[in-house]
């Protein structure tokens, strides 16, 4: 589906990606990378709206620069806010619909059911200007599966939603991916992606760091991790703990107030917190393999279930951290 | 196919024009005109057998290729630039045809607004002028004594000083005027981006100073062929001590409009190619 | 393990602070920077500075013109003293004289040409070949008012059309209001500061070009007694340069606070003045035409719908070239009344987000 050959893109003497190589088939894909890391870029290029500088893109076996009838198959949900403030909903997605090509009727029935699936029905023919920040990111969504393509492209759909507005999107997004449809998600939130099940492509500095599904990324954070407590503490012992020699993980189990009591009393914890809805654990531990281990200890004892636990969203840095020293070969 | 994108387009662009502002914008430029008439009119009102506009077809046509190329500056210049100071470019980018599409309709709703606003004016103008007593004889000293050749030259003043005549000789200029400046400043705006309006207006400077100049290129201005066709149409010329070739050419009304067609569509296809081999996601990042 | 908490209320700052009076100075300068920032700003300014060059000439032609024409005068006094009779016709208006063949005078007359009408330059010749010493102060009065008016004139409409549009427009637009009105600067720091970088790349193509023009005038001068009867031309150009500067910067600052569209500032600032000068010149030329009236005898109030021909008419009187002291004086209170006009709408919309 997506064919990427040493491709470059400079923006006069700034390299927006750099030098990218992978071949994606159809399926999820998070694309993952902090802000400016080039997953703008990216996402530009497989539209057609940019040319590579140096290397070769294939978007469904074509090149996608000045193939518009291959933007038939493609939906974009660009990070960018819809700025008409004074047209509706229906307006703008029905003129959208029909710059793809189908006639007032269909367009109009398209739009329709765009924005009833979004769960816009109600204020669709509210001014856009009126609307709230979640209500203009279900829009654009619209806009974008109008048309049903063959692959939906977001842009950092999450942003600016509020927790039942996430909860809601990543609803939207796995009905989508049930139709055998193929979803390209960029984002810098480790977890919004994760909850697609989507296999990561991990970016920084315009660059392809790394590519594999969720585990096998979380794997390489870990390991990275207990290699650094190691060196850490093999160099300079515990009394030299900065910030970034804390690693937080997150912790959902059937008793969060227990194993946080339990976890105090026999172990050296940095930092630990509970969600409002008290739902989640997060904790801040300097010795990460120590603290796993007494975990799993008072789970077994106290008979409390582990629903999930993983690096909290903080770690995402540490990951890239992790994964560009892996590049430069310092680990 | 893509005249119904290019159709959307426009239906669509059309509701988004019908602001307070935008609307406000076209009066004042429907009302300007009119307006200069009734205030020349009670400027000159020294007696009452002078009250007159002289020569209303040069008075209105300026007045309304004004008013053409500043609706066309205002709707025609910012096509793309409004989509890409708004961040609403990369939604039309990535439609099928989009850019081209959206690019077609935009220009279609400035000549349609350009046209109809430049309409109203110059029929409320007509209407104004039918109102002044116009007797191209004064123009002559009251003891002077005309020459045949002034005779004659008097008798086509008054024939293409009628209201009438002055109406329907200047519209199509207006039509076509709008057509080919709308393309001319599309094609600009998208070179120069957010600072289309001030190339634009430069442009229109060099461009009204060349179409008076008695030479080659005069054939490259649209101003002197719309010259060409409201005064051929009102079968106008000028005093007879004033060669003729330095106001009008020697060509048809045709010739003037296939030349305006023909700078149209050469305006508007190098502003497609612009359109098609340019990155416009890169301009709006930087 | 106890919770840390932190003070996050406001720490005073114990530095030392800068003067309240002048903190507009820091939105002003960096405000300037980001224009100056702009390559078209850049040329447009390089390019304004050009006429600069043909007055400067000009400048050097007349005082050439003077000096050779005090040598000429003692000549002719003493081919009058000798009974010469021809030498006391030094000029008339046909051109065909015993000034033209003066070194400096045709130049001067070219160049004279080149800046205003026919019209206008004849009374100036008219008077600077009979009495050039006498006549230095309107001449150069005038030289440097058309330089304002026309090739100034022009670039400042598009420097202004460039740089004001976006300057409030483009704060409504990301509602950068709430960042200024955080820090304790007041609504009229924050015009202030706006209409200094305006301000500034305006004055730097008109105030600047005129009083060096003033000052390479007295450097080329016979003596520095000029100066005794110059004296009070550079105050009369800055007060005439403030005097357009003022409206024409105060104009479409308003103009962009009334929208969050620059591109609606920057129509409505070119339609302000090309349907203005294009009005009020047709109905000028049309008024002459019927009413046989000299140009000058045109002085009607509707000069008004002209900001460009009101600002001139006002400018030529601070420089002395018009005498019309009362319609003047209508002019400016016009002009004044349009100032306030603006800063009370500017005030207002700025501070709409604030009310909100």
């Amino acid at each position: 589906m997506i064919e990427f050959n040493s491709v470059t893109k400079f923006y006069g003497l700034v390299n927006g990606v750099n030098d990218v190589s992978m071949s994606l088939s159809p399926g999820a894909y998070g694309l993952l990378g902090p802000n400016g890391s080039g997953k703008t870029t990216l996402i530009n290029l497989i539209t057609g709206q940019l040319r590579p500088t140096i290397g070769r893109l294939r978007i469904f076996g074509e090149d996608p620069w000045g193939k518009e009838q291959m933007l038939r198959r493609i939906g974009l949900c660009p990070a960018v806010d819809v700025l008409y403030s004074n047209v509706s909903a229906f307006e703008w997605v029905n003129y959208q619909t029909r710059l793809i090509g189908f006639d007032w009727s269909e367009a109009r029935e398209r739009t329709h059911n765009a924005l009833s699936t979004v769960g816009m029905t109600d204020a669709m023919h509210r001014k856009i200007g009126g609307y709230s920040l979640g209500m203009r990111q279900r829009t654009k969504l619209a806009q974008a599966i109008a048309h049903e393509p063959e692959l939906l492209i977001l842009d950092e759909p999450f942003n600016g939603l509020d927790p039942i507005g996430r909860q809601e999107m990543t609803e939207l997004l796995r009905n989508y991916l049930g139709k055998n449809r193929s979803i390209f998600l960029a984002s810098h939130v480790l977890h919004e992606v994760e909850e697609i099940k989507p296999a990561l492509l991990l970016l920084s500095r315009g660059r392809l760091l790394a590519e594999g599904p969720p585990e096998e990324i979380r794997e390489i954070l870990a390991s990275q991790q207990t290699h650094h407590e190691n060196l850490r503490f093999g160099e300079t012992g515990p009394v030299n703990r900065g910030k970034k020699n804390v690693a937080d993980i997150l912790i959902r189990s059937s008793d969060n107030y227990l194993l946080a009591q339990r976890l105090l009393a026999i172990t050296r914890l940095q930092r630990i917190q509970m969600s409002p809805d008290e739902t989640e654990l997060t904790i801040g531990t300097t010795d990460l393999p120590l603290v796993c281990e007494q975990i799993t200890r008072i789970c077994a004892s106290e008979s409390i279930q582990v629903f999930e636990l993983r690096p909290a969203d903080g770690s995402l840095d540490e990951l890239f951290s992790s994964l560009m020293k892996i590049h430069r070969g310092e680990s | 196919m893509l005249y119904q994108k290019i159709m959307a387009t426009f239906a669509f662009e059309f509701s988004r024009s019908l602001t307070t502002s935008r609307i406000a914008t076209s009066l004042v430029l429907a009302l300007f005109a009119p307006v200069m008439l009734s205030l020349i009119g009670m400027t000159i009102n020294i007696d009452n057998t002078r009250q007159q506009i002289p020569f209303p077809l040069i008075v209105l046509g300026i007045f309304h290729l004004l008013a053409i190329f500043l609706a066309v500056l205002l709707w025609a210049t910012p096509v793309v630039f409004s989509e890409l100071e708004a961040k609403t470019w990369t939604y039309l980018a990535i439609r099928p045809h989009g850019k081209l599409s959206s690019t077609l309709g935009k220009y279609l709703n400035a000549v349609f607004w350009a046209t109809s606003t430049a309409s109203v004016s110059l029929t409320l103008s007509c209407l104004i002028i039918s109102r002044f007593r116009w007797d191209p004889r004064q123009l002559q000293p009251p003891n002077a004594t005309s020459s045949p050749a002034m005779q004659e030259w008097m008798e086509i003043l008054t024939h293409s000083s009628q209201p009438v005549i002055v109406w329907y000789s200047i519209l199509p200029a207006l039509l076509l005027g709008a057509l080919a400046l709308s393309s001319i400043f599309i094609h600009i705006g998208l070179i120069t981006h957010k600072r289309g309006m001030v190339f634009a207006l430069i442009y229109a400077v060099i461009e009204t100073i060349f179409a008076f100049l008695p030479a080659v290129v005069r054939n490259f201005t649209v101003g002197y062929h719309l010259r060409n066709i409201a005064m051929k149409t009102a079968r106008f010329s000028p005093p007879p001590d004033i060669d003729e070739q330095v106001l009008l050419s020697e060509n048809s009304i045709l010739f003037h409009i296939l030349v305006l067609l023909v700078i149209t569509l050469v305006h508007l296809g190098a502003a497609i190619y612009w359109l098609h081999s340019r990155e416009y996601i890169t301009a709006e990042e930087s | 393990m106890p919770v840390p908490v932190n003070d996050l209320g406001y720490r005073s700052w114990n530095g030392k602070l800068g003067s309240a009076s002048l903190r507009w100075l820091t939105i002003a300068a960096v405000g300037i920077r980001i224009v100056f920032k702009s390559q078209w700003i850049k040329r447009i300014m390089f390019v304004a500075w050009f006429p600069t060059l043909l007055v400067g000439g000009l400048f050097f032609f007349y005082e050439q013109y003077v000096e050779n024409r005090d040598r000429f005068d003692k000549v002719a006094d003493s081919q009058t003293d000798e009974g010469d009779p021809a030498a006391s016709t030094r000029w008339s208006p046909d051109g065909d004289s015993v000034t033209d063949g003066i070194e400096g005078y045709s130049q001067v007359v070219t160049i004279l040409q080149f800046f205003a009408p026919p019209g206008e330059v004849n009374h100036l010749v008219d008077a600077f070949s009979k009495e050039p010493d006498a006549a230095r102060g309107e001449v150069w009065s005038f030289i440097l008012l058309q330089m304002l008016r026309r090739t100034q004139g022009f670039a400042v409409l598009l420097l202004i059309g460039l740089i004001a549009p976006p300057l409030i427009s483009r704060d409504i637009r990301s509602r950068a209001f709430l960042f200024y009105f955080s820090k304790p600067i007041t609504r009229l720091d924050y015009l202030l500061g706006k209409f200094s970088v305006v301000g500034f790349y305006v004055g730097f193509v008109t105030i600047l070009p005129a009083l060096a023009l003033y000052l390479f005038g007295v450097l080329l001068s016979p003596s520095l007694s000029v100066v005794l009867t110059t004296w009070d031309l550079p105050f009369r150009v800055i007060t005439a340069c403030l005097v357009a500067i003022v409206p024409s910067c105060l104009l479409p600052l308003m103009i962009s606070s009334l929208t969050s569209e620059s591109r609606f500032a920057g129509f409505a600032w070119f339609m302000i003045w090309i349907l203005g000068y294009v009005g009020y010149q047709m109905v000028y030329r049309i008024a002459l035409f019927q009413s046989e009236m000299q140009p000058g005898e045109f002085e009607t109030i509707w000069r008004v719908v002209s900001l460009y021909d009101c600002l001139s008419y006002l400018q030529s009187w601070v420089m002395g070239l018009e005498n019309n002291h009362g319609y003047a004086l209508t002019l400016l209170t016009f002009v004044a009344g349009l100032s306030v006009f603006c800063v009370l709408v500017i005030q207002r919309r700025i501070s709409a987000p604030l009310r909100a």
